[in-house]
């Protein structure tokens, strides 16, 4: 008899609605070291931030690909005023309570201060179980 | 003398998907439920 291992789409989706419906700050961060707290991601290791992201600027779907599941996907966010110079590495989504949700990777770029940076759609995705 | 106004740089990034497994969200509670099933000894003592 085969066994077979499976997840309700909502227990999946608590985690990604915890980004979705929490993130309100997008930050552009330092190559050199991945933000570890809230602090590091807005201020010590930020470069360029957008602070009003809402949850109209994340969607929660179906993953096509394997392993499936569910993914969230994260909007464009064009031409944010770089504030910092530096190389980008990192991109950390934060929310109000000052958490740090998520951080993910960019390839390294530079950037200088009183230039505008564009942060592309990427996604958040969570396997179905194997 | 007229300062050249300088235009703005927008340089686009190339983020990188960020992807959590199921078993690494879940594998606390997935570990604790492979319940082994082991046969008794039977070495006849008591």
């Amino acid at each position: 008899m085969a066994q077979t291992k499976s997840v309700h789409n909502d227990v999946l989706d608590g985690a990604l609605n915890i980004i979705k419906n929490g993130a309100t700050q997008i930050c552009v961060d330092t190559v050199a070291a991945a933000p570890t707290t809230y602090a590091e991601a807005i201020t010590t290791n930020m470069l360029a931030i957008f602070s009003t992201a809402t949850p109209g600027n994340f969607i929660v779907a179906d993953e096509s690909v394997d392993p499936y599941g569910r993914k969230l996907t994260i909007a464009e966010f064009p031409t944010i005023e770089v504030i910092n110079t530096g190389d980008a590495g990192h991109i950390a989504l934060c929310d109000v309570d000052d958490r740090l949700l998520y951080v993910t990777t960019c390839t390294s770029q530079g950037l200088t201060d009183g230039n505008t940076v564009t942060i592309p759609t990427w996604k958040i995705s969570i396997g179905d179980p194997a | 003398m007229v300062e050249e106004k300088k235009e703005k740089v927008n340089i686009v990034l190339e983020v990188q998907d960020g992807h959590i497994s199921n078993e690494a969200l879940f594998g606390y509670i997935d570990k604790n439920l492979n319940i082994e099933v082991k046969e008794n000894e039977k070495d006849g003592s008591d």
